[in-house]
C-alpha cells in the first residue's frame, strides 16, 4: 500500500515514468512481435518447399545476386531423384506512393512452383501473358486491385492483373503480397536471367507432416551431391540449409536485443531519475523511518516496490501501445504482409522486461536512500 | 562498560553527580551517584561522549557521560547550539559518537548488529516536528514503525487503540494535513509508542505547538510514561517541561554543566 501510496502523491511525476516504460514495452513488443512473425513465416517456407532443392551459384550472398541458365536446368532435369525443375526470377519493383517496394516473382506458367499458387480469382497465367500478372490475395487488398485492373509501378511501367492467388502457405502473407509474372516477360522485357533454379525431387506440393518433411529432407540431402557434381557452379541446398545460409536472421535477432536493450537502458534511466528524484523530496521521511527503526532492507523494498509497481503498469500500458504502434506502421507505411506473431510468451517477457527495468532502475535509488544516515536525513531541508 | 570506552572520552566521565537537579527534585531521590548505580537498574548509561563534525572543526559533544534509571524522567535543557539535540541523537542509537560509548538497558550500542531492532523495538522518539507522512492517516502514520510481521491488520489496530488513548479516537482515519499541530503531535507520540518501546526520547515535544496545547501534551506524555513505566529523556527549553521531569541534565557548550 505505502508504495503505490507514494506513486500516486505525484501523479505528474510518476505518469511520466509510466510512460517512459509503456514506450519501452510498446517498442519491445513491436520489435519482437514483427522479428518473431518474420522467422515464422520464415520457417513456415521450409514446409512447402522440404521436396525441393535450391541452386544459385556458390558463393552468391543472395539470390538478387545470382543468375541461372537455361541449359542448367535442361541439366538438373536429367539428374536421378528429380522429378521436376522451376526456374525462378526475382524482381523488386516500387509503386507510387509506397515507400516499401514489392516483389514481383517469375516463373513459367505450368512450372511446378507456379502450379502451388492457387488461383482464387480470374485465371492464372499462361504462355502468352506478357504484360499480365497475378497477384496475391492480401496485395489485391491493400492496393484494391483486381482481375482487369493495372498493377502500374513508378516510371510508368504496368502489368495487367489477370487474377489473384493464395500462396501454398496461406500462413505466410509474405508471399501473399507478391505479384507473379511470366517468366519469358521477365527476360524478355526486363532482361534479366532467372536467379533461382529448384529441383523438385517430387511433385505435388510440399509435406504434411514433421515426419515427412524430415524424410523429404534427408533425400534431398542425397540428391543434392548428384546436382552439384552434374553443375559444378551451382550449389544445391535443401530449403533448410537455404534458409540457414541466410545470416539475416541472426542479424535481425542481434538487432532487436539491441534495440530493446536500449529501449531498456533509456527507461531505466528515466525510471532511476524518477525514483532518485522521489527519494530527495521524502529525505527526511525516508530518516523518520529510518529512526523508528526500519531496516536498510526495508527501505530498499519499499523503492524497489515503487519501482516495480510503475513497471508493471508501464508494461501493462505498453502491450496495447506496442499493438497500437504496429497497426500504425502496417497503415502508413504499407505494411500490410507483416504477419506479427504477438501470443502469450511474447506478453509474459514484456511484462518480465518492464519489470526488469522497473527494478533495475530503481536500484540505485533504493541503495542510496538505504545509506542515510537517520540524523542526516532528518536534517534535510 | 570497559576501561578503553571510559577512556576514551577527552572530557573524562561526568554524569548524574553533575546534573543540575531540578525543580522536581524535592519529590524524586536525589540523582545517582556518578556511575554508580547497579548495570540492572539502567536504562541508560553514557560515558565519555565526544561528537565531532565537519572534519574536527565542530565539536558538538566534549565528553558528557551519564546515567539514566529505569522508570527515571529527565529533562536536558541548554541553549540552542549547546549540543542537546546531539546527545539525544547518540543516546538513541541514531549516530555513533566520535568517541565514547552509549548503553541502552545494558546492551553497548557499538557492539549492537541490528541497531534498526534496537531503534524499533526498545526505543521511541519523538521529534520537534512530528514528521507525519502527509499521504498516509493518522493510524497509517502510528502503524509505520510496527513490526512487519504483525500483519497489516494487527498493526492498524494497535495503531488505533493508541490514537484512542491519545485523545485522537475520532480523528483515525484523518490526512495530518486536517488535524491541528497538537493533534498531529499527539499522533507523534502515539506512533513512538506502537512498539511499546522501554525508553522513550523526546526532542522538544512541546516545541511546535502552544502554550496550552504544550501543557495538555505533557499531561498526556506524564501518564503515559507513568502507566506504561517508561523511561524518558526529554530535550526542552520549556522551564515547565523540566519542572516535570525528575531530574534535569544542562547542557553548555558540549558539556554537562556544573
Amino acid at each position: 500500500m505505502l508504495p503505490l501510496r507514494n506513486l500516486l502523491r505525484r501523479k505528474s511525476r510518476s505518469l511520466f515514468a509510466l510512460l517512459q516504460i509503456a514506450v519501452a514495452i510498446a517498442a519491445f513488443v513491436s520489435i519482437v512481435g514483427v522479428t518473431k512473425g518474420l522467422r515464422a513465416q520464415f520457417y513456415l517456407l521450409g514446409r512447402v518447399f522440404s521436396h525441393d532443392l535450391i541452386l544459385q551459384p556458390r558463393g552468391a550472398a543472395s539470390p538478387l545476386f545470382s543468375s541461372i541458365a537455361d541449359d542448367e536446368a535442361a541439366v538438373a532435369a536429367q539428374v536421378e531423384g528429380v522429378a521436376a525443375t522451376s526456374l525462378l526470377g526475382l524482381h523488386l519493383m516500387r509503386l507510387p506512393e509506397r515507400p516499401q517496394p514489392v516483389t514481383i516473382m517469375a516463373l513459367a506458367p505450368g512450372s511446378e512452383l507456379a502450379l502451388r499458387f492457387r488461383t482464387v480469382r480470374g485465371r492464372a497465367l499462361g504462355p502468352d501473358d506478357a504484360g499480365r500478372c497475378v497477384i496475391g490475395e492480401l496485395m489485391a487488398t491493400e492496393l484494391g486491385l483486381a482481375p482487369g485492373d493495372a498493377l502500374a509501378f513508378e516510371g510508368g511501367e504496368a502489368l495487367e492483373v489477370v487474377g489473384t492467388f493464395e500462396p501454398p502457405v496461406k500462413d505466410v502473407p509474405f508471399l501473399a503480397g507478391q505479384a507473379i509474372m511470366t517468366l519469358d516477360h521477365y527476360r524478355d522485357h526486363f532482361r534479366l536471367r532467372p536467379k533461382l533454379l529448384v529441383a523438385h525431387t517430387r511433385t505435388g506440393g510440399g509435406a504434411s507432416s514433421p515426419d515427412e518433411v524430415r524424410r523429404a529432407l534427408a533425400r534431398g540431402a542425397e540428391v543434392a551431391p548428384r546436382l552439384d557434381a552434374a553443375l559444378p557452379r551451382l550449389q544445391a541446398r535443401t530449403i533448410e540449409a537455404f534458409l540457414d545460409s541466410f545470416k539475416q536472421a541472426e542479424l535481425v535477432d542481434a538487432f532487436t536485443l539491441a534495440i530493446s536493450l536500449l529501449a531498456a537502458l533509456v527507461s531505466a534511466i528515466g525510471v532511476a531519475n524518477t525514483m532518485l528524484m522521489s527519494v530527495f523530496d521524502r529525505t527526511r521521511e525516508i530518516g523518520l523511518l529510518r529512526a523508528v527503526g526500519w531496516s536498510r532492507a526495508r527501505i530498499v523494498s519499499m523503492i524497489e516496490a515503487e519501482g516495480l509497481l510503475l513497471a508493471l503498469g508501464g508494461g501493462l500500458l505498453g502491450l496495447p501501445l506496442g499493438l497500437a504502434l504496429i497497426a500504425l506502421a502496417k497503415r502508413m507505411i504499407g505494411l500490410g504482409w507483416l504477419d506479427v506473431r504477438l501470443d502469450l510468451p511474447l506478453y509474459a517477457q514484456a511484462v518480465g522486461f518492464a519489470c526488469l527495468i522497473g527494478v533495475v532502475g530503481s536500484l540505485y535509488p533504493a541503495l542510496r536512500a538505504s545509506w542515510l544516515e537517520p540524523t542526516e536525513a532528518l536534517r534535510y531541508e | 562498560m570497559s576501561e578503553r570506552r571510559v577512556e576514551a572520552g577527552p572530557g573524562g566521565p561526568t554524569g548524574g553527580g553533575t546534573a543540575e537537579d531540578g525543580p522536581s527534585a524535592a519529590r524524586a531521590p536525589a540523582g545517582p551517584p556518578a556511575l554508580a548505580a547497579a548495570p540492572h537498574e539502567l536504562a541508560l548509561r553514557a560515558v565519555g561522549l565526544v561528537k565531532v563534525y565537519e572534519g574536527g572543526l565542530v565539536e558538538a559533544l566534549r565528553g558528557v557521560s551519564l546515567e539514566v534509571r529505569r522508570g527515571e524522567r529527565v529533562a536536558i535543557t541548554g541553549p540552542s547550539g549547546s549540543g542537546k539535540t546531539t546527545l539525544l541523537h547518540l543516546l538513541g542509537a541514531l549516530d555513533r559518537p566520535t568517541a565514547g560509548a552509549v548503553e541502552v538497558f545494558g546492551r553497548d550500542v557499538a557492539l549492537e548488529r541490528d541497531l534498526d531492532a534496537l531503534r524499533g523495538r526498545t526505543l521511541g522518539f519523538v521529534f520537534q516536528l512530528h514528521h507525519l507522512i502527509p499521504n498516509l492517516s493518522l493510524r497509517e502514520n502510528v502503524a509505520l514503525p510496527a513490526h512487519p510481521w504483525l500483519g497489516r491488520r494487527e498493526r492498524l489496530r494497535r495503531a488505533a487503540e493508541l490514537l484512542t488513548r491519545v485523545g485522537l479516537g475520532h480523528r483515525i482515519d484523518f490526512l495530518p494535513v486536517k488535524c491541528s499541530g497538537g493533534e498531529r503531535q499527539r499522533a507523534a507520540i502515539a506512533r513512538a509508542l506502537v512498539n511499546e518501546p522501554r525508553l522513550l526520547l523526546a526532542d522538544e515535544p512541546t516545541g511546535s505547538v502552544d502554550s496550552e496545547t504544550g501543557a495538555r501534551l505533557l499531561d498526556l506524555f506524564d501518564e503515559l510514561a507513568r502507566t506504561d513505566g517508561l523511561t524518558t529523556v526529554t530535550i526542552t527549553h520549556a522551564p515547565e517541561v523540566a519542572a516535570r521531569a525528575d531530574r534535569t541534565i544542562r547542557i553548555v557548550d558540549g558539556r554537562i554543566a556544573p
